[in-house]
């Protein structure tokens, strides 16, 4: 530390009543959170490239069959634009709030000025915006390499449609990352995140999954949010946009409650 | 000035069946400089974690600048080094400050903060990177770049070498001539002495001692006196002698006390023969245990 730089006196002390502008912190902190996301190579290189490389695997080949009145290689690439965005959303929340747990970041944060809402909302920021590029690059991949035709209007609006039935996965990564140790917050994930997508139909399409996976399918959060990517495209699943929309608030509703209580539980036992 | 930086009043915290503070009342005005001093485990970093907010009291009430620690208005005032807390790994020296500054309603130019913490050169290395003393800086840097009228330092010189020490107590003085109140924890004396004008000795959960570095030094520069004697000893023997604690059993005795030579005295005069008469500079710790357990008798 420098001793040869003495603090000059700054403003009255009674003249200081304020608090920060809110908006300048929440940029500068949304900034922080996607530093640290793509600066953690373990999270940003599976992100990006797992969607890419399972799509050169399973999607690449059937480029010219059909399935469900689309083109198989259009339809997987919705499948892991659905998988690649979960998959943010899960490990950007839930390895990241058990690592911050671990590592008690959050005690330090506890005690300065920021608002518990803004630290949150950068959060959600960064994720979502991590899993835009995400999805862009996957599409692009798709458009490029596979030679997929993909409207600017699909392209947009699958994004769209990916970023918003996010949120119930946002709220259950939150969850989890309140809830799990911090160094099991991963293989919990995992845990939870590959089987679901198995039987969710997001590796191999619904109608080649064993029956009783494919009955379970329907009642999966997982599913549900593909589902609004299948209908992006035009697929069609079965089952309308509107009941998988419908679904989704209700997986949302649940997994924002358990996000509550993982939330005051934790607090609760830390900062008591 | 009628503000005062922190009030805490009869405040209490108990963790499952440790009372870890009991019943402390405290006031700090502004400018003042104060140490809390004692052993590991006697409440400092829980009595720093109440006035953060970053714990809550079990009984009694905090006020920071007037308001609960939780208040914003009394955050944007108050910068921390907290022991025990981490900082994110990936994020470089000088991205940290700016996301830490921009908290605070009127934060200090980053590069200002980056000198006083001695910082310039790793700016753009990330924190993961850094060494002890280093991200003992780096913390150093989050707590005065906010500006704050209030700085909690919690064991701050701990991962320190000498030199970095003294430049610490450098810029913390500074600070503090610049009319800012500084509270911080330690278990060193000579810490306490070198920053503070205000030193609260703290054990079990309790305030046991509260004044002046030159009054508390008085009080814990004791002596332990240590011998043995063939003629039995008992209490009486050392019956309004200024000792602070006694230990007797009937051949043996070792007892603290800040005045040896006039204890000796007294002994002598009352025929206690000695053998194996030991008197050496008691530890802290000693000074803090004849400082919790006053003697009956003994002039403190």
């Amino acid at each position: 530390m420098s001793a040869t730089t003495p603090i000059v006196p700054t403003v009255p002390v009674a003249s200081r009543e304020r608090v920060a502008p809110l908006l300048p912190m929440l940029l500068m902190q949304t900034r922080a959170e996607l530093l640290r996301l793509v600066r953690n190579p373990a999270f940003a290189v599976i992100s990006l490239a797992f969607p890419i490389v399972f799509f050169v695997f399973f999607g690449l080949p059937n480029v010219g069959k059909h399935i469900y009145g689309v083109d198989a290689g259009v339809f997987q690439l919705a499948s892991f634009a659905a998988y690649g965005a979960i998959n943010v959303a899960l490990f950007s929340f839930g390895v990241g709030i058990a690592a911050e747990r671990g590592q008690r970041t959050n005690v330090l944060m506890r005690a300065t000025p920021l608002r518990p809402t803004v630290y949150l909302a950068a959060k959600v920021v960064a994720a979502l915006a991590f899993s835009a590029v995400m999805l862009a690059a996957l599409f692009a991949f798709g458009m490029i390499v596979g030679k997929i035709p993909l409207s600017a209007s699909t392209f947009v609006n699958l994004i769209f449609r990916m970023e918003l039935g996010l949120l119930p996965f946002v709220a259950l990564g939150f969850a989890i990352g309140n809830l799990a140790p911090p160094s099991a917050a991963a293989p919990i994930v995992n845990i939870i995140y590959l089987p679901l997508s198995f039987a969710s139909g997001l590796f191999t399409p619904r109608e080649f999954l064993p029956p009783v996976v494919q009955t379970i399918a329907p009642y999966t959060p997982t599913y549900r949010f593909a589902q609004l990517a299948w209908s992006a495209i035009g697929a069609n699943t079965g089952s309308s946009v509107g009941a998988s929309v419908l679904w989704l608030v209700g997986y949302g509703a649940v997994f924002v409650a358990l996000a509550i209580w993982a939330y005051s539980r934790e607090q609760s036992r830390t900062f008591a | 000035m009628a503000e005062r930086a922190i009030v805490l009043d009869h405040v209490s915290k108990q963790f499952g069946a440790v009372r870890a503070l009991d019943d402390v009342s405290l006031a700090v005005e502004c400018g003042e400089v104060l140490a809390f001093l004692g052993p590991n485990g006697a409440g400092k970093t829980t009595a720093i974690s109440i006035m953060l907010g970053v714990r809550e009291p079990t009984a009694g009430s905090v006020r920071i600048f007037g308001h609960t620690p939780h208040d914003l208005r009394a955050r944007s005032r108050v910068g921390v080094m907290l022991q025990e807390s981490g900082i994110p790994e990936t994020l470089k020296v000088r991205e940290l400050v700016n996301v830490f500054r921009s908290y605070y309603p009127a934060p200090l130019p980053a590069a200002d903060v980056l000198t006083r913490a001695g910082l310039a050169e790793q700016a753009n290395a990330r924190v993961g990177t850094l060494s002890g003393g280093q991200r003992q800086r780096v913390y150093f840097a989050l707590a005065i770049c906010g500006d704050p009228d209030l700085i909690f330092l919690d064991e701050p010189t701990v991962a320190l070498d000498v030199e970095t020490r003294q430049s610490f107590w450098t810029q913390m003085r500074g600070f503090v001539r610049a009319g800012k109140t500084l509270v911080l924890t330690t278990h060193y004396l000579e810490e306490a002495d070198a920053l503070a004008d205000r030193i609260v000795v703290i054990n079990g959960g309790r305030i046991i001692a509260d004044g002046s570095p030159a009054a508390i030094k008085a009080r814990t520069a004791g002596k332990r006196v240590r011998f043995d004697s063939d003629t039995p000893l008992t209490d009486d023997l050392f019956a309004g002698l200024p000792w602070q604690s006694l230990d007797c059993t009937p051949h043996h005795a070792t007892l603290l006390t800040s005045s040896p030579e006039a204890v000796l005295r007294g002994l002598f005069a009352r025929g206690v023969a000695m053998t194996n008469l030991e008197v050496t500079g008691a530890g802290l710790e000693e000074a803090f245990l004849s400082l919790t357990h006053p003697a009956n008798g003994a002039q403190t």
